[in-house]
């Protein structure tokens, strides 16, 4: 099911494993080394990390982030900090993690068309694996957007973007969080504890998200 | 003085963006082409870079919605 799902999103991406916050500035190193280059390109990543926590660095800037990020990572779910959009996720490995770069003229980027695109490719994947899936809010899910892939309702997947400019190039980092197997209900639980600790407190739900491996076992 | 502006045309103008973050605090010194901001449209984060080495004065705090166009910062 992940190889076929993996081919269905980008047929030519081996999947790495990462490991933890290396894998997660893999992202920008490749980004930044393809807008070196200052031509058109797209290049697609497919990966898993350890169990981590990957926070925002909005977040990162909050008064209470150190404490709240040694807490964490003494309850088993170390943080480290993105540049994309968003809130805190998960990584593991129960869950894929797809990045797309493209890299454009200034001026030549809409990153609402471009993030219907980057959408299009994910649910025409899990289309080619059986899955019906669609873009939407999902009430109580973590990092909630009107871009992540849903299923019958549920929350599959999270997707945020990046943009960077180099001189009159423009790269963009679309990243998707596909929950392939796991244990949703823990990855809310760490999320929620982290994000109270910073004083934050939003109302997650556990039946917001699922897995793919769910989806399939009990099709709606 | 030189501007630091949000840029224009890469969101609709319906949509809401604000800064999320300065990276450097106001008074700190930066280098041109340095990451000082980020704007966050929805879940993307758009990089704000130094038009100019110098001294950054924050105009527009973190936090606080903002429009293409507008400026929200100068480097002196």
């Amino acid at each position: 099911m992940l190889g076929a799902l993996a081919r269905a999103l980008a047929p030519d991406a081996p999947i790495a494993h990462g490991n933890g916050e290396a894998a997660i500035v893999e992202d920008e190193r490749r980004l930044d080394a393809l807008l070196g280059d200052q031509r058109t390109a797209e290049h697609a990543r497919l990966w898993t990390n350890n169990r981590c926590l990957v926070t925002t660095r909005r977040f990162a800037r909050m008064d209470r982030f150190a404490e709240a990020a040694a807490a964490s990572s003494a309850r088993g779910w170390p943080v480290f900090v993105r540049a994309s959009g968003g809130t805190t996720v998960v990584h593991r490995p129960g869950i894929l993690n797809f990045s797309l770069y493209d890299i454009a003229p200034n001026g030549t980027v809409d990153i609402n068309t471009h993030f219907e695109r980057f959408t299009r490719r994910l649910t025409a994947g899990f289309a080619a694996i059986g899955v019906a899936a669609e873009t939407g809010w999902v009430a109580g899910s973590y990092c909630d957007g009107r871009f992540n892939i849903v299923s019958a309702g549920q929350k599959i997947a999270g997707t945020a973007c990046l943009v960077r400019k180099r001189g009159g190039w423009l790269g963009v980092l679309a990243h998707a969080a596909i929950s392939i197997d796991g244990d949703t209900r823990a990855d809310l639980a760490a999320i929620t504890e982290f994000e109270r600790a910073l004083g934050l407190d939003v109302p997650y739900a556990p039946e917001a998200h699922t897995t793919l491996t769910a989806t399939i076992r009990n099709p709606h | 003085m030189t501007d630091i502006t949000v840029p224009a045309g890469l969101w609709n103008d319906g949509d809401e963006a604000a800064i999320s973050a300065w990276l450097y605090a106001d008074g700190d010194a930066v280098a041109e082409g340095a990451v000082i901001a980020e704007i966050m449209v929805e879940k993307t984060s758009f990089e704000l870079t130094a038009p100019a080495s110098g001294t950054l004065h924050i105009d527009i705090p973190a936090e606080t919605a903002v429009t293409a166009g507008e400026v929200v910062g100068r480097i002196g």
